[in-house]
């Protein structure tokens, strides 16, 4: 049996460097005013964060290609890999293939080839790009249900790419179905006149004040945090209920995963959202800004993300902080401190002074233009990566 | 903890959260008491220009290429040939007879607001002082660079902003210029001399009986932010909203009447851009904005400039009462390529009265 030690100064140092790789790929990449690129439009660069952050799941967690060693130079291997595939499955797949020859709304330049109202370059790689979003989250959230749920069962035992494969298709069909029954209709619903032979009207219209899907992208992300929460702070509890020595998950496991997802999602967006209403009145359909109930939903989801983003710095870079023998004790403090570290990221995301030079964005809170949700996906990310692909080096020992 | 204990703990906290999801909605916000502005007799509203730009392709290829919606304004080399620009007379009659007139932005292109300015009589109206207040709703280009088209007239003109300015909207204010990839995209030569208001959103400024200013500090595309509204209450009629482009969304404007202004409940009309399909794009929560104005029962609805001509069609078809604008704009030397004939939009040289 191994143990695994951890230098805590090493891990504040990792940190700290951590934040200055990620303001420099934010400069880069997305930061609208300051950037190279300027990505962050916004939808484009969440859509191009979001995606990126599913394939990493898809190379470390679903095809099991992580690097436990603390040989560095192997972890480059599945980061080119996971890049390659990044780019092949946005660019080549969703806007060349997918796009040009299956559905077109996943691709711009198909689009605009359409002749339809108000589809130029930015509104046309807007939609696709929300088709995208759309499509990763709907991919990471059964990706992290079924990880967590079934692990590599059924196929225990089997070669890992034999595991990786049929991971990788049974998640996907899952997962596109559930895109098709709560993204889809938001699509289709982009265009003039709607495309009702595609797609049905958004049915949650009724009960989430919007026909926009951030309302399932809201409770979506919240269950991951809780999912995220079980899994790295209480050591996989229940789900360590549902698996055995020969079988890494069972069809139990799966399905207490899901409840906890869905039932753990929505208590947590009720519970953000009867604060968000505290101090800004009830939402309204037709609102803008902090009146929106499409904010209040997205804006769930942008604060079940800063705590993923909490979670995962204290895990990685602190080792969780606390180690007491009682578990129950181990996971109250953990929620504490994820929870006040969470808290700390947003007031720095939406302070009036260090969030806005840092990020490089308009004071303010409210404005879908500007969701904080690429900015924590792209730290997520980058976290991930140093974890599963070079495994935190120095940290662990 | 066992496997079955553990289910059975999770089915009667399924069935715990069902109960409580059955309770109804999370606790109000807290009242705050409201404001009585007075009110007027009627408000006429001249479109003096709505065409920020003329060609939106050009205008969006504009942003598109230099980074996109949240890109400052002023690192944009803007097309200066696509510049036209915002600006609206106010006419509040008061009960006793009185009118007053207000001048709201003061548009883009100095070439196209001189021409504006002398169409309607508002250079002499500014010179006689006959208009002594502008409102400037925010900083954008299309509703603040063309300043000197003002001032000119009078550079003592007073002057309510939001007080989020940055440092290039006040080198232009007070005579300067301004330049992006070194190409010049506005100057003043008219430095500005009168009293400037920076506005706030802790109180409503009221101008006359029936007309207050309320800002909005929200974040706004081309680095810009905060935005100011004008609220008038017609004597029996309601409250009207005049806006540059209503940033904060109709219906929080609306809302915040009902909540923060006396006599707020009853909703009469609006007029101005809506900021709801800037560039003729659709999206289901313009669906929201026509189901949540109907709920609203506004009587009258003048919009155009940032609305989209896709929505002002829409909603008129699902019985909003949009006012119909006339042809005059053809009258003028150029018009916006996305014009139609459905006349939806309230145009350059129509008005409307409330």
């Amino acid at each position: 049996m191994t143990t695994t030690k951890y230098n805590y100064l090493f891990g504040l140092i990792a940190f700290v460097v951590m934040i200055v790789v990620n303001f420099a790929l934010w400069r880069l990449f997305f930061a609208p005013s300051n950037g190279v690129f300027k990505l962050f439009t916004p939808m484009y660069g969440l859509s191009l964060a979001a995606f990126y952050f599913y394939t990493v799941i898809l190379v470390a967690d679903i095809f099991g290609w992580k690097n436990e060693t603390r040989n560095i130079v192997k972890g480059i291997a599945p980061l080119i890999t996971s890049i390659v595939v990044f780019y092949v499955i946005y660019y080549v797949f969703f806007w060349n293939i997918l796009g040009q020859f299956g559905i077109t709304y996943f691709s711009p330049q198909a689009q605009i080839a359409t002749g339809g109202t108000g589809l130029e370059i930015w509104n046309a790689r807007e939609n696709s790009s929300l088709a995208i979003l759309f499509v990763a989250t709907a991919l990471i959230w059964v990706s992290m249900i079924w990880n967590t749920g079934f692990g590599n069962a059924p196929w225990d035992g089997m070669k890992q790419t034999v595991v990786g494969f049929s991971k990788f298709f049974a998640t996907a069909f899952i997962g596109i179905i559930f895109y098709a029954i709560f993204f889809h209709p938001n699509i289709t619903a982009l265009f003039q006149p709607k495309q009702v032979f595609a797609g049905v009207l958004p049915w949650w219209d009724g009960i989430a004040m919007t026909a926009s899907s951030f309302y399932h992208l809201g409770w979506m992300f919240a269950g991951l945090f809780i999912l995220m929460f079980l899994n790295d702070c209480m050591d996989g509890f229940p789900f360590n209920l549902f698996r055995s020595d020969e079988k890494s998950g069972s069809w139990i496991g799966a399905i207490v995963a899901l409840v906890i997802a869905v039932g753990g999602g929505f208590i947590f967006m009720y519970i953000t959202e009867a604060i968000m209403s505290y101090y800004w009145y009830e939402p309204f359909t037709g609102g803008n800004y902090t009146d929106d109930p499409r904010f209040r939903h997205v804006h769930t989801a942008e604060i079940a993300a800063f705590f993923m983003l909490a979670l995962m710095i204290v895990k990685v870079f602190f080792n969780n902080v606390f180690q007491p023998a009682n578990k129950w004790l181990a996971a109250i403090v953990r929620l504490i401190v994820v929870s006040g570290a969470g808290m700390l990221i947003y007031y720095f995301y939406y302070s009036e002074t260090l969030g806005p030079k840092f990020v490089d964005r308009v004071p303010g809170i409210g404005n879908i233009d500007d969701t904080s949700l690429c900015w924590t996906l792209m730290s997520m990310t980058m976290i991930l990566v140093y974890d599963k692909f070079f495994n935190a080096f120095p940290i662990r020992k | 903890m066992k496997r079955r204990n553990f289910l059975k703990a999770m089915g009667a906290t399924a069935a715990g959260v069902g109960a409580a999801a059955t309770l109804g909605a999370p606790s109000k916000a807290f009242a705050r008491g409201k404001e009585d502005i007075g009110e007027c007799k009627s408000l006429k509203i001249t479109v003096l220009t709505e065409t920020s730009w003329f060609d939106n392709d050009q205008f969006k290829k504009d942003i598109v290429d230099n980074g996109g919606a949240s890109t400052n304004q002023y690192d944009i080399p803007w097309d200066p040939k696509n510049a036209g620009g915002y600006a609206t007379l106010l006419e509040i009659e008061q009960l006793d007879g009185t009118v007053n007139k207000l001048l709201m932005d003061t548009g883009w292109s100095n070439e196209w607001m001189d021409y504006v300015y002398e169409r309607h009589g508002i250079d002499k109206m500014i010179a006689s002082k006959e208009i002594d207040t502008m409102v400037l709703t925010h900083w954008h280009l299309d509703h603040f660079w063309g300043i000197e088209s003002t001032l000119k007239h009078n550079d003592k003109i007073k002057i309510y902003a939001p007080e989020t300015m940055y440092p290039e909207d006040e080198k232009l204010l007070y005579g300067g210029k301004n330049e992006a990839k070194g190409q010049l995209i506005n100057k003043n030569d008219v430095p500005f001399k009168g009293e400037l208001v920076k506005t706030n959103p802790k109180q409503f400024y009221k101008l006359y009986p029936g007309v207050a200013i309320k800002e909005f500090d929200v974040p706004i595309l081309l680095r810009v932010r905060g935005e100011n509204v004008v609220y008038v209450n017609v004597k029996g009629k309601g409250i009207v909203t005049v806006t540059g482009c209503c940033h904060p969304g109709l219906l929080t404007l609306y809302s915040t009447a009902r909540r923060q202004i006396k006599g707020g409940d009853q909703i009469y009309g609006c007029y101005g851009g809506l900021h709801i399909s800037l560039f003729e794009n659709w999206d289901p929560k313009m669906d929201d904005i026509i189901k949540g104005a109907k709920a609203f029962n506004p009587k009258k609805m003048g919009c155009n400039h940032c609305t989209g001509w896709v929505w002002a069609e829409n909603a008129a078809k699902a019985g909003l009462p949009i006012v119909k604008g006339t042809n005059e704009y053809k009258t003028y030397p150029r018009q916006s390529a996305v014009a139609k004939d459905s006349n939806v939009f309230l145009t350059n040289g129509d008005t409307v009265v409330f």
